[in-house]
């Protein structure tokens, strides 16, 4: 039940974020910051009256505290992100080769730094859950 | 790694639904247990070997390589 607390905080959350972009998105006349909050809005609305009915069931309220703890779907989203930050990395690579070439420096260099962000905080973590662990 | 899972589930005739809500895992992992995909962590094979009444070695046998390590 703590869980799915959290996890319905945790929307209520995004709910008034995109509530707030709506908001402002029309107060400003922009449709792209409307667009996203009221993206952000309906995304949380559904989510939240899914934990509403989710949490009238015990059975189902188990069901999903055993997916979200589960060790082996835990080791998959480790797996997935650390793959996937991989490939970010390469494709970023190469992006910023092809940008180079392209004659492109300015976004070529913003992609480098980020590149460099990226691998610093790497190494940073790594020493961090290093000492941890 | 080697494991008996299947074994002393179907001794002790239950299910992998049954066994995997016995040990708070889904099915999905019980059936990748069985097959020898994925390697449990030692808190699930203690629930394991706990749920069956055997030991953590009677239930997972490691292969000729790993033994020699």
């Amino acid at each position: 039940m703590k869980l799915i607390k959290k996890k319905m905080l945790y929307m209520a959350v995004v709910a008034l974020a995109g509530a707030g972009m709506l908001v402002m998105g029309i107060l400003r006349g922009n449709a792209q910051m409307s667009g996203v909050g009221s993206g952000m809005l309906a995304v949380a609305i559904l989510k939240l009256f899914q934990y509403f009915r989710i949490m009238k069931d015990p059975d189902k309220v188990r069901q999903l505290e055993v997916v979200q703890n589960e060790e082996r779907l835990v080791f998959l989203a480790n797996k997935s992100a650390a793959i996937t930050l991989y490939a970010l990395i390469i494709i970023a690579y190469i992006a910023m080769l092809t940008l180079m070439f392209m004659g492109n420096t300015a976004l070529s260099s913003g992609i480098a730094y980020a590149i460099c962000a990226a691998l610093i905080i790497y190494l940073i973590v790594h020493a961090i859950l290093n000492k941890k662990y | 790694m080697r494991t008996k899972i299947a074994d002393y589930r179907k001794e002790k005739r239950v299910t992998q639904e049954e066994l995997a809500q016995a040990v708070s895992v889904t099915r999905q992992t019980i059936i990748s247990l069985e097959n020898g995909k994925y390697v449990a962590s030692l808190p699930l094979a203690h629930r394991l070997a706990k749920y069956f009444g055997v030991t953590i070695e009677e239930l997972f046998v490691l292969d000729e390589e790993e033994q020699k390590i």
